[in-house]
């Protein structure tokens, strides 16, 4: 199930709520859980078992931890547990076959292929568990005594299937609050940021995305330069719109149910390096990695070389985080490229030249993404020898004069703009009514004649 | 729980989005099931029986969903907030149909994928090929884009039907092709293309038939020896895929004769008159596409004719001036065409289709089958 989505609102949202509020503190952890598992089970029936295992596992690996605390031998054990588990379960459903395909390609094998449907949402949870565990294993934060409380933490279905990714640490107090967590406050709140992302992602992301889908079906290589360039301003606005968008429902949602989450995206357009991109865009995973493998590597404590090194490590692993294709590892190494020479020389002229720099971050941004998307390596080739070599094909003026005002509109809301008018509105009834009005009605009314709503995490 | 409640006067913003949603959702439990959606012109989607089998394939959940929003409460007043939107935002398309000038909605094509078109003329060489002691043609109509070129706005992406009759014209064996762009092209400032629909009007279907019977060579009645009855109100299959909500309907016309029409062994009307009450009027013509049927007419000689919807229209001209029309829907052929030839002994056999549906047809490849 996706939140954008006419049953998930009307009739699984409805329920889920109206049970949640009204049912004794005791046991609405327990409706948490049951609800995500329904939540989860709904586009994958057949992973149910998955989610319940990695739930018993990191569980009962932080117990021992927790319980043999001072021999590291037995901690060790613990860890090793949840995280060959985590991270085999991750290899082997998303991964293998990428690496059978490959072998098969090199050695000329015929090893068939294992065809498994990747589980939703897997490269999210695992990562969440496995740094609940890690976590504990440092001392972090103490490990969950009630498994049901630990239950509703790993299948919360709000951010359960596209992050963000919440720590343990982000909601424990949450989770063993029994009066006060749910507010008034916090429902007002959530109710304003789930309708925010819901236009975010069925207004805007949809709206603009359609048009890179028609690139694709025309064949990145046949259209002229302009048309390339709207459809990877279209394609940028897109991603951020949707994968932003369906953040802000996950901390909304996460608000009505009285947890906050952390931030997932700030206004990454606004840029000025490459640098400052990944401070503002996904940052849960950007944080994720920088605490559980950038740190641990030695981060920048080592000297230079060991520290783009270990850059190195990180961006190529959040590359294959994102899919299992060659085009995700280029992508991951493509951003490690251009940190690497930003840490090395170029960030101080940058700081000098705000003009130059942001015109710099969105191209290299721009390009970013046309890597992300196009997995075949040789048509990736021609789409941006197409970007750069000003030459004739599809003319963009059919599209420019349908998508012009759409991509206008994610471009004024990639901005501060949008930010601004929350916070000098957002308590203000009289304002903020009429707008999350037309908001909420407008995507229903895309929804229900919804010709083009997809869900483009699928690879992660 | 009891200072929730007490506090809750002061969050509005809380209490209003609750009446929203939960009067929105339970008003919508109880509104009523439609079958048939008149707007869309299509079944609605109905409650899934449930199966395992399904629920594990993950089939059975979505179906859920799709009745959802199939049902969903005055779902048409929705679909038309979402076309006064779109029109706002200065989008000239939706769901694969394209806006042109004065109203005009044409198919939407992106691709370029040329390799069933060129396919299909393979196999209607080859059936000439097999059959060289007979007359076969080929009418190869161009759909409105083609005909319309003031109507298309510059660029859009619809079909290129020159590039699809030049490669026929090329690649036919003889002189099967019948190309009647220039007789409609004589008369784009005439009423031959529906606005909402695929299909040419009536008028249309009569340039393409004077052409036909030109080459076919023989004598025809003309349309002033017809009375034409119109039918207003007439939105057609485009339509039922934009659903804009300022379309301007057609005006459906058809020649007022008496014919008789076997199908299934059962005759009836050649006009189905009930379906003018309905969304789906072109259906009227030929009652819809059935599989084989034919017309007795008062005019010389048999044709068969292998076609698709484009024909419906002009066959009512045909029975002036034929003795027999048998007409063939290959989608639904599981039978030899050869031996309704030998049997029947057709003096023309005529291929009827639009450059949109021969694009992409898969069923012709069943001409030279089943033999």
């Amino acid at each position: 199930m996706i939140f954008s989505n006419i049953f998930f609102m009307f009739r699984f949202l409805t329920v889920v709520l109206l049970i949640y509020y009204i049912v004794p503190y005791k046991y609405k952890n327990g409706i948490i859980t049951i609800a995500s598992l329904i939540f989860y089970s709904w586009g994958e029936v057949k992973y149910f078992p998955i989610m319940i295992a990695s739930t018993v596992v990191d569980f009962f690996s932080s117990q021992y931890i927790e319980k043999n605390r001072g021999d590291i031998k037995k901690m060790r054990r613990g860890l090793a547990c949840s995280v060959i588990f985590n991270l085999g379960s991750l290899m082997f459903f998303k991964y293998t076959d990428f690496f059978i395909s490959n072998i098969n390609n090199f050695a000329g094998t015929s090893i068939p292929l294992l065809r498994i449907p990747l589980p939703l949402g897997i490269s999210f949870y695992t990562f969440q568990t496995m740094s609940y565990t890690i976590d504990v294993y440092r001392g972090k934060v103490p490990a969950e005594k009630n498994i049901i409380n630990f239950s509703a933490f790993v299948t919360m279905f709000p951010q359960l299937i596209a992050g963000p990714i919440v720590l343990y640490s982000d909601i424990n107090e949450k989770l063993n609050t029994h009066e006060g967590r749910i507010t008034l406050d916090g429902i007002n709140e959530g109710i304003k940021l789930f309708i925010f992302g819901l236009g975010k992602k069925v207004l805007i992301a949809n709206n603009v995305g359609a048009l890179w889908t028609d690139i694709e079906t025309m064949g990145f290589g046949v259209v002229s330069t302009p048309l390339a360039w709207l459809g990877i301003i279209a394609y940028s606005l897109q991603i951020y719109f949707d994968f932003s968008g369906y953040s802000l429902m996950a901390i909304g949602l996460g608000k009505m149910l009285g947890f906050d989450f952390p931030q997932n995206f700030n206004l990454p357009y606004i840029s000025k390096s490459v640098t400052e991109f990944w401070r503002r865009w996904h940052m849960t995973l950007s944080g994720w990695f920088r605490e559980y493998v950038y740190i641990p590597l030695g981060g920048n404590r080592k000297g230079l070389k060991r520290q783009i090194l270990n850059m190195l490590v990180v961006w190529f692993l959040t590359g294959f985080w994102h899919g299992a294709d060659w085009n995700f590892m280029l992508w991951g190494l493509y951003y490690f490229a251009l940190l690497a020479i930003e840490k090395m020389f170029l960030l101080d002229w940058l700081k000098k030249h705000p003009v130059p720099a942001r015109v710099y971050a969105l191209l290299t941004i721009a390009v970013g993404w046309a890597i992300f998307y196009i997995t075949d390596l040789g048509m990736l080739g021609r789409f941006i020898v197409k970007m750069f070599s000003f030459s004739g094909g599809i003319s963009a003026g059919y599209y420019f004069r349908n998508y012009f005002v759409s991509i206008l509109v994610g471009i004024l809301c990639s901005t501060p703009l949008t930010i601004r008018f929350y916070e000098k509105y957002k308590n203000n009834n009289v304002v903020m009514i009429p707008v999350l009005t037309a908001i909420f009605l407008l995507s229903v009314a895309y929804l229900v004649d919804s010709t083009y709503n997809p869900f483009i995490y699928f690879r992660f | 729980m009891k200072d929730l409640f007490k506090n809750l006067k002061k969050y509005p913003l809380v209490i209003y989005f609750a009446v929203v949603l939960y009067g929105i959702g339970i008003a919508d439990l109880f509104s009523p099931v439609k079958t048939h959606s008149e707007l869309e012109n299509r079944e609605l989607a109905t409650f899934p029986k449930f199966s395992w089998k399904q629920l594990f394939d993950n089939e059975y959940t979505p179906q859920i969903e799709d009745f959802t929003e199939d049902h969903f409460i005055v779902r048409d007043k929705w679909i038309s907030l979402k076309s006064i939107s779109e029109s706002l935002l200065g989008k000239t398309e939706n769901n694969g149909v394209v806006y042109g000038k004065d109203g005009y909605q044409f198919t939407k094509f992106v691709t370029t994928d040329y390799s069933q078109m060129e396919k299909n003329v393979g196999y209607i060489n080859k059936f000439i090929d097999r059959h060289p002691e007979r007359n076969v043609y080929f009418l190869l109509a161009p759909t409105a884009p083609g005909v319309m070129t003031d109507k298309v706005t510059a660029d859009s992406p619809v079909i290129n039907t020159d590039y699809i009759l030049g490669y026929a014209a090329e690649n036919l064996v003889g002189n099967a092709l019948v190309d009647v762009r220039d007789a409609l092209k004589q008369h784009t400032d005439e009423y031959i293309y529906y606005r909402t629909d695929h299909h040419w009007t009536t008028l249309g279907a009569y340039y393409g038939y004077e052409t036909l019977m030109n080459s076919l060579g023989k004598d025809y009645t003309t349309i002033d020896n017809y009375k034409m009855v119109d039918v207003e109100d007439f939105l057609g299959t485009h339509y039922s895929k934009s659903k804009t909500y300022n379309v301007q309907a057609d005006t459906l016309s058809y020649i007022d004769i008496e014919a008789d029409i076997v199908i299934n062994d059962v005759a009836a009307g050649i006009y189905e008159k009930e379906k003018l009450e309905v969304r789906d009027k072109y259906a009227m013509f030929t009652r819809g596409n059935p599989g084989y049927a034919t017309i007795k007419g008062n005019g010389q000689g048999k044709i068969m004719i292998l076609k698709d919807s484009y024909a419906n229209c002009m066959i009512p001209y045909m029975v002036a001036d034929f003795e027999e029309i048998h007409i063939f829907d290959m989608r639904y052929m599981t039978m030899g065409l050869d031996q309704f030839i030998t049997e029947h002994d057709y003096d023309d056999i005529l291929f009827l289709y639009n450059c949109e549906t021969f694009l992409s047809d898969k069923d012709l490849v069943k001409i030279n089958m089943f033999n």
